[in-house]
């Protein structure tokens, strides 16, 4: 669907980029992650065609923005492309209805899905801002009109550069589950640059990792979360993604029970109805392993897994990769506790990790 | 007398002001995005006016409007006069001695413009002159009604060049601070004293407008 094949020279190095986007099974959000600096944004405003100085060839569908050879290029404000950005760019003399108007009245006239404003302005959650000036708005607050507005201009593809980097956890929250939310009603394929592993893990599913302007990585957001090779789970923020369904809420408690396979996982009361499903994400951490089931303990969770790979985290630490029903559950134990426990591959082991450490989208 | 020279005055100022925002918008947007080295050169060209004694300018003025050059010349051809000694001359004089004092501020506000709300604005479809008036004048326009302010200001102060090139033909060149500077010379005291207070009180009062002019809305509510 977005077939990109392109250069983009810089001072260090050149971004150089060659790759299948947004196709059969890699449709859905695809996000692109890296280090500052290693060409991610480049690489955006590329699709965008806000980058002078590039050469190559940019295909979208069955329109060609980009091919030097052939001298064709296509101006940004002909690709219909919904681009946010990390600062939102809300129009400043114009209040927060203004933005939205300002955009619809120049929308995509060959749209195929039609957003309508009331549904838009619901779904972002702005209706009491509409009549704000934007000075008086706060980050998230400016990020969703931001959001809202690129909608309503009814794009065919979204480009999103670090939405959410500014934002206070709560906004941050607020915003992934609309922009989840947004790609299940209006499944426009979309690329999102983040460098948050917990933001990438609760909304992707297909990751690119790019280091020094090339693609490094790519692959779908479970096998790149759990494959021991994959750089992603080689450092302390690597964390388990466990699609599971909604099995039962308990009231009294306040927790409710998520299942995936044969096993269930208790995690914080849920928004969520029964037989939803759901993404977990469990930070590896926050996960223990123990030889026996832990009988005198407040861990809500202990799962049943066999060790199936530990590689070297650092000098010190290994990170195991332990086998559930055909998930992988990452954890991350010091060498004195792997001696210890005299943990050997293949070995079965309790996976224990509490129901607060869990993050459910 | 003193109502012909009041006529040529805001004549002279109007259309001046209408041909430098015409030529001072393009060209301090131009200016404000040239990133080549001549960028200082132009600049100073721009700026000369506001450091040169205004004779000098009317002199070379003078020289070029003078049926022996290439431009005089092409201008007796066009319109069958020349450009010295007529409104015409003084219009293209207070147009390029006032230039600086409109694109200066045009420039400085187009600068200071971010320019991520065009690329916002292209990527919702708006091309380039839908950037322009939606986009760039709305959110540079007190810069804009500054600048037309200065030049019009400037231009009913000139006088030099108006007086190198323009003479002091009455209701054809004769401004109204030349008209004091005649009434002077010829110890015309009371008419002297009339023109004198009303271009004081004129330029108070106008420069009073222009410094309360609507502060931008951002500095209004900063602390809000």
């Amino acid at each position: 669907m977005l077939s990109v094949d392109i250069q983009i020279p810089r001072d260090r190095f050149n971004v150089i980029i060659k790759s299948d986007l947004c196709r059969g099974d890699k449709s859905g959000i695809t996000a692109v992650m890296g280090a500052s600096g290693c060409g991610k944004t480049s690489f955006l405003r590329a699709l965008a065609g806000l980058e002078a100085n590039i050469e190559g060839r940019i295909v979208f569908k069955d329109q060609c923005w980009l091919d030097t050879n052939n001298s064709i290029w296509v101006p940004p404000e002909q690709r219909r492309i919904g681009y946010i950005f990390q600062d939102a760019r809300l129009f400043p003399h114009l209040d927060v209805a203004g933005n939205l108007a300002f955009s619809q009245r120049r929308a995509n006239p060959d749209r195929t899905i039609v957003l309508e404003y009331d549904a838009v302005v619901a779904m972002l959650n702005i209706e009491h801002l509409l009549y704000r000036s934007i000075h008086k708005l706060s980050g998230g607050e400016k990020q969703r009109v931001a959001i809202a507005r690129s909608l309503l201009n009814a794009p065919q593809l979204l480009l999103m550069d670090e939405p959410l980097a500014s934002l206070d956890w709560e906004s941050k929250q607020s915003i992934l589950t609309h922009l989840k939310q947004i790609h299940r009603n209006t499944q426009i394929p979309t690329v999102i640059v983040s460098h948050s592993r917990e933001e990438v893990a609760q909304i992707a599913d297909y990751i690119i990792v790019m280091a020094n302007g090339r693609i490094e990585e790519e692959g779908h957001t479970h096998h790149m979360l759990s494959n021991p090779d994959a750089t992603l789970t080689q450092d302390y923020a690597a964390l388990t993604v466990i699609d599971a369904t909604v099995k039962q809420h308990d009231k009294a408690y306040g927790y409710s029970v998520l299942s995936f396979g044969t096993e269930t996982i208790l995690a914080t009361q849920l928004d969520a109805k029964v037989g939803e499903s759901l993404r977990v994400l469990i930070p590896a951490q926050d996960v223990s392993v123990s030889n026996t089931p832990l009988e005198y303990s407040s861990i809500q969770n202990q799962l049943l897994t066999t060790l199936i790979a530990r590689v070297e985290l650092n000098p010190y630490n290994w990170m195991l990769h332990l086998k559930t029903n055909g998930q992988t559950l990452l954890a991350i134990i010091t060498k004195r506790a792997a001696t210890q426990l005299n943990i050997q591959q293949g070995q079965q082991l309790y996976a224990c990790f509490k129901a607060a450490c869990l993050k459910v989208v | 007398m003193l109502t012909a020279a009041i006529w040529v005055t805001l004549k002279l100022a109007i259309v001046s002001t209408v041909i430098l925002m015409l030529i001072g918008i393009p060209v301090a947007w131009w200016l404000a995005n040239l990133k080549k080295c001549y960028r200082p050169v132009l600049e100073a060209l721009i700026a000369l006016p506001m450091v040169l004694p205004p004779t000098v300018l009317g002199f070379y003025l003078l020289l070029a409007f003078s049926p022996d050059t290439l431009f005089g010349e092409t201008w007796l051809k066009l319109t069958g006069s020349t450009l010295a000694f007529s409104f015409s001359g003084l219009v293209v004089a207070s147009v390029l001695c006032s230039m600086p004092f409109v694109i200066q501020p045009l420039q400085r506000a187009f600068e200071q413009l971010d320019h991520g709300l065009l690329e916002a604005a292209a990527m919702m479809g708006a091309k380039p002159t839908d950037r322009f008036f939606n986009i760039i004048i709305p959110n540079t326009r007190r810069a804009i009604v500054l600048a037309a302010c200065m030049g019009f200001a400037h231009t009913i102060g000139e006088f030099g060049v108006v007086l190198m090139i323009g003479g002091n033909i009455p209701e054809q060149t004769q401004v109204l601070s030349i008209a004091l500077f005649d009434a002077v010379e010829s110890q015309q005291f009371i008419k002297a004293h009339q023109i004198a207070a009303g271009l004081l009180l004129f330029s108070l009062l106008f420069l009073i407008g222009l410094y309360s002019l609507d502060r931008p809305k951002h500095a209004r509510t900063a602390d809000a």
